[in-house]
C-alpha cells in the first residue's frame, strides 16, 4: 500500500487523467467571471463620470470579448490533451 | 441555511479561550467588540488549525535533514517534488524558484478541502473569504513576479498588446482578463467545496448511516482535483506573467 502510494507520487502528475478533468474543469468560469468584472469595471465607471448607461453597455461588450478571448488562449494552451 | 448550521465544539472552546483577551486587545486600538464570547468566526479557527498542522509536520520533517532521509523526510520530499515538477513543466527550469509560494498554497487548500471530512471540523475553503485570500495572494503575487522578472515598464507593455493601434481596446480586454482571474479561482474553489459539504450536510440529514459514505469518497476526490486545479492555474498565471517572448 505504501509502495503504491510512493508510486503514484513518483508519476509526473501532468500526464494523468486527473490533470485533464482539472484542466478542462478550469476553463468553465472563464466567460462568465470576465462579463462580471467588466460589468463591475462599466457600473464604477457610470458612477464616477455619470454617463450612465453607456459605460456599463461598452464594457459588458469588452468583457464578453475579453472572456472568449482567455477562453480561446486557454484552449489552444491545452491543445496537446 | 442558518438552521443547517450548528456551532462546532473546537470552535466554541477556542472563543471561550481566546475570546476575551482578543476582544481586550482590539479594544485597543478602537474596535468594538459586540459579543466577545462568539465573535472569532470558525473558517479562522481551521485556517489557524491547518496552519499549526503544517508548521509542525513540516518542522519534524526538516528537523534532522539528512543525504540518506528518514521516512518524514522523504515523505515531504516527494510531495515537494510533484509541486517542482509541475513548476518545471508549465514555466521550464526557472521555476524552481517558486515552489515556497506554490507548495504553501497547494497544501493549505489541500488540507483546507479535506479537514471538512473529518467530523466535527469544517472546511476553511468552503467559504468565499478564505479562498478570495488565497486568490488575492496568487494575484499579486503572480504581478509582482512578472515585474521583478521582465521590469515594470515592459510589463506594462504587454497590456498592450501586439498592435499599437489596437492599444485603445486592447487595454480594457487585458486589464478584465487579468482582474476576472481571482474572481474565478475563487469562485471555483468555493463553489466546489461548499456545494460538496452542503450535499454531505442535507444527505446525512435524510439517512445519517451508510448513504454519506459515497459522497464522502467522492469529496475526497474533488478536494483533489480543486487543490491541484488552484495549483496547476497559478503556475500558468506565473508562467504568463514571467514568460519572455511574446506569446503568452
Amino acid at each position: 500500500m505504501i509502495k503504491w502510494g510512493f508510486q503514484m507520487l513518483k508519476k509526473k502528475p501532468s500526464r494523468t487523467n486527473y490533470s485533464k478533468i482539472a484542466v478542462v474543469s478550469s476553463l468553465a468560469l472563464l466567460l462568465p467571471s470576465s462579463i462580471i468584472v467588466g460589468l463591475f469595471f462599466g457600473y464604477m465607471l457610470d458612477k464616477w463620470l455619470g454617463t450612465s448607461p453607456w459605460m456599463t453597455i461598452l464594457f459588458f461588450f469588452l468583457g464578453t470579448a475579453s472572456g472568449l478571448i482567455s477562453l480561446l488562449r486557454g484552449l489552444n494552451r491545452h491543445k496537446d490533451i | 441555511m442558518e438552521e443547517l448550521e450548528h456551532s462546532l465544539g473546537l470552535v466554541e472552546f477556542i472563543n471561550r479561550l481566546l475570546g476575551k483577551p482578543l476582544a481586550w486587545f482590539l479594544g485597543i486600538f478602537g474596535i468594538e467588540v459586540h459579543d466577545p464570547a462568539h465573535f472569532i468566526p470558525d473558517y479562522v479557527v481551521m485556517c489557524l488549525i491547518i496552519a499549526i498542522f503544517l508548521i509542525l509536520f513540516l518542522g519534524l520533517a526538516s528537523r534532522k535533514r539528512d543525504l540518506v532521509p528518514s521516512k518524514l523526510q522523504s515523505v515531504m520530499e516527494l510531495i515537494l517534488e510533484a509541486f517542482e515538477g509541475l513548476l518545471v513543466d508549465t514555466i521550464g527550469e526557472e521555476g524552481k524558484k517558486y515552489v515556497p509560494m506554490i507548495a504553501t498554497l497547494g497544501l493549505f487548500v489541500f488540507l483546507g478541502n479535506l479537514l471538512g471530512l473529518i467530523p466535527g471540523f469544517m472546511s476553511p475553503t468552503s467559504k468565499l473569504n478564505v479562498t478570495l485570500g488565497c486568490a488575492l495572494c496568487v494575484f499579486v503575487y503572480y504581478h509582482w513576479q512578472g515585474m521583478r522578472a521582465q521590469g515594470v515598464g515592459k510589463y506594462l507593455k504587454h497590456f498592450m498588446g501586439p498592435i499599437p493601434l489596437l492599444a485603445p481596446l486592447m487595454v480594457p480586454i487585458e486589464l478584465i482578463s487579468h482582474f476576472s482571474r481571482p474572481i474565478s479561482l475563487s469562485i471555483r474553489l468555493f463553489g466546489n467545496i461548499f456545494a460538496e459539504e452542503l450535499l454531505i450536510v442535507v444527505i446525512a440529514s435524510i439517512i445519517p448511516f451508510f448513504l454519506p459514505l459515497p459522497f464522502m469518497a467522492l469529496a475526497i476526490f474533488t478536494g483533489t482535483i480543486q487543490a491541484f486545479v488552484f495549483v496547476l492555474l497559478s503556475c500558468i498565471y506565473i508562467a504568463g506573467a514571467v514568460a519572455h517572448e511574446e506569446e503568452h
